[in-house]
């Protein structure tokens, strides 16, 4: 009878069940847990935000700071974050374990300082990304305090001490 | 006096022992699934927890509560008349012992019965007919064979036959697969228990829990008594063998699925009734 | 185009059909409410199959709401979709079920959600609840996705009911709700109602909450056994949309890990199937095989279950030397298990006796409701998305698609175990033709308002996705998962039929809704009310 087979079956695989938290669970290389974001790293550019499907990160402004803001309730741990990190703050772990009493403990955040402009006073952006895109590329240090807004117009004027309009030369 | 003594202590060893029994079937099923399951003594950690719990009486009422109470009880006194019988009774006759072993089993099926039928629910209802149905089609055949194995003589061919017969419908007493239909989680979300919780569902766990040791002991013993032993002897190989006997019958339902309500009691009837008559005619041949 | 499709779009044009686009192997075609019905007849007497219809609110282009009709020509491998427009002041169509019933829920839904009345036939709210207010179209554009109607609640069951045991109850995995009506033992009629947890998938994907980027990881979560289907079905409509080459060696990755999610589908169901029967050994066994699939899932694309290695124009992950070695060392291993397990359960006499000759579902009823996947294959359908319509790498391989022609519960079953056989060797062929090249284009573009239509096979059937794109996000996607198209054939199979064997029925069409399905039995005869539970084991898919 075919169907005694199954004792057979069962003998020769013995148990593949495990006795966890005791032993330990399996849990393969590749596997997406929730992510962990290095402070002295990140720029606060907010593409992690942008690409986050169920918006477990956000970025807020508060008070004088930006802060990025982890919670982990509404992770998919699919990942994206640190796809898209320019800064490759964004480390992705294999933790799962991540159950809480505590609603506090599933919210993590990295606090950043915001630069504002040195004319006009409006925040423009993160001091750690002004400072990161400075380092990146041929901006003068002079230009990146500044806002867009004050930016052009400074930019206009020089251009206008150039060709001698009136009004022109650095404000 | 010595007999009583005895037979309250096979008693008693057999309702402690039922449990973890139980245990040890789930420990079997465990790894037949390549489980680990659950240790042997949960089968006795869950009636404590059932019984520490709030009394809850379902919508029934008092009926249903009264009947669950009624029917462990005349199951506990079955356990208790059993363990008594063979020291008991002499071959050949029927002692009053049989037959109010044999009434006490009834009288559990029905308070079964009414116990599901008697609440406001449709599952339970449903499970109640079909517990009516399952016990129609095989605690005849239990009584016959069993009485036949008493005072039916000393043919040995009619024994056997009677012992096949016995075998077969004292498994179905123990509500496991294939005819646990009443109680068919995925079909009847646990039918004639569905309402019950806390004590009374510990009352019930323990009635089912009886009812397999019963379907047990009576195998074994009936086994011991045609092999030919008989008294102290018969009773205390009886009761080592009911282990066994129980998880042979685990094994059997591990191995097989869920008959259905209109399957299972015909393919009894069609197995146990030729069974039965042939076993008459082998008695009147005087094999 | 070839000759027959050819022919058969004159036939259509001179019943009133305009062809207004042709895309591949998709044809559109746009005509006016009176020409539908003969349109519908026309399609269906050419054997075409209902994939599903949509109602479009195509107001802020073109003025008109819409309602698609996406029909399939399977043995032509041609999709032709029917766009019917009509006024906001006059928003109706007639009803085309009695050409094709398939069409039954799809135009109750176009009604519910876009506000097209369908005239012609008896109408009920089918996926918003019965109070919900009238004239709240939530697929309108100008419905906005955070607006919440204010509704009465109304207890949903009548006063007959004696215990109340759903559509929620905590014993329910998911709200269900089927209502028997029977004579005695046998089934006289069969009435369902779902939708119970509607979750306003299409119109989230519309919200300014998504873009294009994000809806696949939308999609792999409308449901958690065959979502990879999902995303994969969104990203292929996408980009057929826009007309986004994906490079060949991102095709056959997406191709392989399909095959692994039909395996680990088809071994959870035989577990269930299993179950139901009282047999839970074959149900331990079944998972703790399936349990291989679910290790290889995880270490190809880094999660268990929800994947998430679609994007547009690609997948996220390769699969390098060491994952290839794997997994067909792993297939290996479940292939000698699974068939030793089959061989024990096909010879447990309960398993046999219960699923042969039980649920039957002819193959005059199949065609006519456009039943898909196994459904369809156990009776006598020869229909399969990845040979009628072949997409990413299935061209490369060659399978065989398994045909029963008993349509019972029995036919089902084997058909499903044979596929696992079958896709074990799709798997084989396609990492020995696995191309190099990279695994997604470098940067897409997607231009709004360009339609197209996407289908997979899902382990339970073809899964439709319709999608129009919009600037930046969907304009408007339509999923159309298989187990909406299956369900009302379960009507058909449980008539006439005994009341014991509804519970296995219902499992067999693999419903992707969850463990737990409540039966209301209704007895013609006494009037009173029996109740079944069924268990099935599957989570949320529906739609």
């Amino acid at each position: 009878m075919s169907l005694v087979k199954i004792l057979e079956i069962a003998l020769k695989t013995g148990r593949v069940t495990r006795r966890y938290p005791a032993e330990e669970p399996l849990v393969t290389p590749e596997f997406r847990g929730s992510i962990e974001v290095d402070p002295s790293k990140c720029w606060g550019c907010g593409a992690c935000v942008k690409v986050c499907p169920p918006n477990a990160l956000t970025l807020t402004p508060s008070g004088k700071s930006l802060v990025l803001e982890y919670f982990v309730g509404r992770c998919i741990f699919c990942g994206m974050c640190a796809e898209v990190c320019p800064a490759k703050a964004i480390t992705v772990t294999k933790k799962f374990e991540l159950a809480s009493a505590n609603l506090r403990d599933l919210r993590s955040r990295v606090v950043h300082e915001v630069l504002r402009c040195s004319v006009c006073g409006t925040p423009i952006a993160a001091e750690a990304e002004v400072r990161a895109v400075v380092k990146a590329s041929p901006v003068s240090e002079e230009y990146a305090v500044l806002c867009p807004r004050c930016r052009k117009e400074r930019f206009a004027k020089s251009i206008g001490l150039r060709v001698g309009a009136p009004g022109g030369g650095p404000s | 006096m010595l007999h009583s003594l005895l037979a309250l202590v096979a008693f008693l060893a057999g309702v402690t022992l039922a449990p973890v029994y139980d245990g040890l079937e789930r420990k079997l099923r465990a790894a037949v699934h390549t489980r680990i399951g659950p240790p042997i003594l949960q089968t006795w950690y869950d009636l404590v927890k059932l019984f520490s719990k709030e009394l809850v009486i379902p919508e029934g009422g008092s009926w249903c509560a009264l009947s669950a109470v009624l029917e462990l009880t005349a199951l506990i006194a079955s356990v208790a008349l059993l363990n008594y019988v063979p020291l008991a009774v002499t071959s050949g006759t029927v002692g009053a012992e049989v037959v109010a072993f044999i009434a006490l089993l009834s009288v559990a099926t029905a308070l079964t019965i009414v116990r599901a039928v008697a609440q406001n629910n449709v599952y339970s209802v449903v499970g109640g007919f079909r517990e009516f149905t399952l016990a129609l089609s095989s605690e005849p055949f239990l009584v016959f064979s069993y009485l036949a194995l008493v005072a039916g003589g000393e043919r040995p061919v009619f024994k056997l036959s009677s012992l096949l017969i016995l075998a077969i419908s004292s498994y179905v007493l123990s509500s496991r697969i294939p005819y646990d239909i009443a109680e068919a989680e995925p079909e009847l979300s646990a039918g004639v228990n569905i309402e019950l919780a806390g004590p009374l569902l510990g009352v019930a766990t323990m009635s089912t829990l009886l009812r397999r040791f019963l379907a047990a002991e009576l195998t074994a013993l009936a086994l011991v008594l045609v092999v030919g032993f008989e008294s102290y002897q018969a009773l205390v190989l009886a009761l080592a063998l009911t282990p066994v006997v129980w998880v042979a019958h685990a094994l059997v339902s591990i191995l097989l699925g869920r008959t259905r309500v209109d399957m299972g009691p015909k393919a009894l009837l069609l197995t146990l009734l030729p069974l039965s008559v042939v076993t008459v005619v082998i008695y009147g041949l005087g094999l | 185009m070839t000759e027959p499709v050819g022919k058969l779009i004159e036939e259509l044009k001179n019943l009133g059909g305009k062809v207004e686009e042709v895309r591949g192997r998709e044809i559109y075609l746009v005509a006016s409410r009176d020409s539908l019905r003969s349109l519908a007849k026309a399609l269906y007497s050419a054997g075409a199959y209902l994939k599903t219809c949509a109602g479009v609110d195509e107001r802020p282009i073109q003025g008109v709401l819409s309602v698609y009709y996406i029909f399939g020509l399977d043995e032509l491998g041609v999709d032709v979709i029917l766009r019917v427009p009509v006024t906001e002041e006059d928003a109706r169509v007639p009803t085309i079920v009695p050409e094709v019933p398939a069409a039954d829920w799809c135009e109750l839904e176009a009604r519910d959600m876009i506000g097209v009345e369908i005239t012609g036939r008896p109408v009920r709210r089918l996926v918003l609840p019965e109070d919900w207010p009238e004239g709240v179209y939530p697929l309108r554009k100008d419905f906005d996705y955070s607006t919440r109607p204010l509704r009465g609640f109304r207890s949903e069951l009548p006063e007959e009911v004696g215990v109340p045991l759903g559509p929620y109850h905590p014993a329910l995995h998911e709200p269900e709700y089927f209502e028997l009506y029977v004579d005695g033992e046998k089934v006289v009629d069969v009435v369902y109602r779902g939708f119970h947890v509607h979750r306003g998938i299409e119109k989230l994907a519309e919200s300014p909450r998504f873009t294009y980027k994000q809806v696949p990881f939308l999609a792999e979560r409308i449901c958690g056994i065959c979502g990879f289907v999902h995303s994969s079905c969104y990203v292929m409509a996408v980009e057929k949309a826009a007309g986004i080459e994906v490079p060949e060696r991102a095709e056959f990755i997406r191709s392989i890990v399909l095959e692994v999610e039909r395996l680990h589908s088809h071994l959870l169901w035989l577990g269930v199937a299993a179950h139901l029967l009282g047999y839970d050994a074959g149900f331990m066994h079944a998972w703790r095989i399936r349990e291989h699939t679910m290790v290889l899932a995880e270490y190809l694309t880094g999660s268990r279950k929800t994947y998430g290695i679609n994007i547009i124009g690609g997948v996220r992950k390769d699969l390098n030397v060491d994952k290839l070695d794997k997994t067909l060392k792993t297939l290996a291993t479940v292939r000698e298990e699974f068939v030793k397990l089959a061989e024990v359960m096909l010879s447990v006499p309960q398993i046999r006796s219960r699923a042969s000759g039980t649920g039957v579902l002819s193959r005059f009823e199949a065609r006519a409701l456009s039943v898909v996947g196994p459904v369809a294959r156990a009776s006598g359908l020869y229909r399969d998305v990845r040979k009628d319509y072949p997409y990413f790498a299935y061209r490369e391989v060659s399978f065989k698609v398994p045909l029963y022609t008993e349509g019972d519960n029995l036919a089902r079953l084997l058909v499903r175990v044979e596929e696992v056989l079958e896709s074990i060797e799709i798997i084989k062929q396609l990492i020995d033709k696995l191309p190099g090249g990279p695994i997604a284009v470098e940067s897409w573009d997607i231009p709004p308002y360009r339609r197209a239509v996407a289908a997979i096979e899902a382990p339970r059937g073809e899964d439709v996705h319709f999608i129009i794109t919009g600037v930046g996000k969907p304009y408007r996607w339509r999923v159309r998962a298989p187990t909406y198209q299956n369900i009302p054939a379960l009507r058909a199979m449980l008539r006439g039929a005994p009341l014991a064997d509804a519970p296995l029925t219902i499992a067999s069409i693999d419903p992707c809704f969850s463990c737990t399905d409540r039966v209301v039995v209704y007895d013609l005869k006494t009037g009173s009310r029996r109740t079944l539970r069924i268990s099935g084991g599957v989570p949320p898919c529906p739609l």
